[in-house]
């Protein structure tokens, strides 16, 4: 039975690893929009491991796209660990401590609506400021990075949302 | 115990995640020029910085040291104060005037030295002034105790500069007893130089002065380089002296940039005529 779950689990994060590289390689949003489903994919992965496995895991599919799609080595990876590194802080916060350890991971059916939006906007805000952050910062304004960041956000929470209640919030 | 293995797991996640950040923001400077620039220049002025605090510790330990480097400088130019002051009785106020009033070939940024390296085949220095406060690539780099280096690059605030103590750099030296002249190049090791080319016939000896040719637009003339400690024959039909040089680059901190000021139209017609 785990098995299956683990292996459907596996299947899922590969289908996004695959739509993330065509999105990132086919699907132009301008230079506003960035549309990543990495974190959605680190969400997706089982918060029951320690700190150093979700960061290697993380990092490795982060630079799986970065290999892949065609941008700049080393972007997705340096914001997937730095979205890893506050996985646990940020499921502390939004939801409470206890009933997070509990969790396997939280769905959106476990802990409800509006603390999964709170959990996912901090992760999403948190890996968009990074990649964008290393992507633009020095050399395009402020306005600019900041109009990217929200127009990002708002772009990014809507897909979130979207694959958490159609192909996440069922218990694979 | 268990505080402490808690204490380690932290530590470990620490530096993981520093690891991995480290490798991806390696992974950034090596696929992107742009980020590459960024990320270096970020560096540099950290780096900078932290040169800057350790430059001022270095000062505060060698003062006595200045002090009497200073002492020697101070004594030099009173030296040639009274040299000049007897030249000016000997010309005409009108002479003595129209000397003044015309302004040098030379000018001279002063500057200090926030990072020298002298142990390696190439090396550099990092002064603290840069484009801002009219420093320009290719500008000499001189102390009163002979020559430091040639300007590479200019940041607004910083210069780097080719160091003398580099094997690939030569400047144009002369025997100050008859300006005979030749490239002078680092040996490689310590303060010890080589001037080459010297012509067979030429009557050196050991304990001659050497001092900067002035056939450059970087360096002024007569600047003094160092001693002559050894004379070779070289394949029969050329000398090359070894030298002992004045500038100690270990003792390094106080410098000045020269600006020739009819540089660029020297460039100019050297340009134009190749």
């Amino acid at each position: 039975m785990r098995w299956s779950k683990n292996i459907s689990i596996l299947v899922l994060i590969a289908v996004m690893i695959i739509i993330q590289i065509i999105i990132c390689d086919y699907i132009y949003t301008g230079p506003y929009i960035h549309l990543t489903l990495l974190p959605l994919i680190i969400l997706s992965i089982s918060a029951e491991h320690s700190y150093p496995r979700l960061a290697l895991i993380s990092f490795a599919v982060g630079f799986l796209i970065d290999l892949v799609s065609d941008g700049i080595l080393g972007l997705n990876s340096a914001a997937a660990v730095m979205t890893a590194t506050f996985v646990r802080p940020i499921s502390y916060i939004t939801i409470n401590r206890e009933r997070s350890d509990k969790l396997e991971r939280p769905t959106l059916s476990d802990v409800g609506f509006f603390r999964y939006f709170r959990y996912s906007t901090y992760l999403t805000l948190i890996f968009l400021i990074t990649y964008i952050l290393l992507d633009c910062a020095g050399f395009r304004p402020a306005s600019f990075i900041l109009m990217r960041i929200a127009l990002s956000y708002v772009a990014n929470i809507i897909m979130i949302l979207f694959v958490s209640v159609t192909l996440l919030n069922k218990r694979y | 115990m268990r505080r402490n293995s808690r204490l380690i797991k932290i530590f470990l996640s620490i530096a993981l995640f520093l690891l991995l950040e480290g490798i991806s923001v390696i992974l950034i400077t090596n696929n992107s020029i742009i980020q590459k620039y960024r990320i270096m220049g970020f560096t540099r002025s950290v780096q900078s910085f932290f040169w800057k605090q350790g430059e001022s510790v270095r000062y505060f330990l060698n003062y006595k040291k200045e002090n009497r480097l200073l002492e020697a400088e101070n004594r030099l130019l009173k030296e040639r104060i009274s040299i000049l002051k007897k030249y000016l009785e000997d010309v005409s106020a009108e002479e003595a005037i129209a000397h003044a009033s015309g302004t040098g070939d030379y000018t001279f940024i002063p500057a200090t030295i926030i990072k020298n390296s002298i142990n390696k085949q190439h090396n550099y220095i990092i002064l603290n002034v840069g484009s801002n406060n009219g420093v320009e690539e290719g500008m000499g780099v001189i102390t009163s105790w002979g020559i430091v280096g040639i300007v590479d690059a200019v940041s607004p605030r910083f210069s780097y500069v080719s160091s003398f103590l580099n094997t690939s750099q030569s400047v144009s030296a002369k025997i100050v007893s008859n300006d005979v002249f030749g490239p002078m190049v680092w040996t490689g090791v310590g303060n010890r130089a080589v001037v080459r080319e010297i012509p067979i016939h030429t009557e050196v000896c050991i304990g001659d002065t050497i001092s900067t040719s002035g056939y450059s637009a970087i360096f002024p003339p007569d600047i003094p380089l160092g001693i002559v400690t050894s004379v070779d024959e070289v394949n029969g039909v050329a000398l090359e002296l070894g030298v002992e040089m004045f500038q100690n680059f270990r003792a390094l901190r106080l410098v000045d940039v020269v600006i020739n000021n009819y540089g660029k139209e020297i460039n100019m017609i050297e340009n134009e005529m190749e």
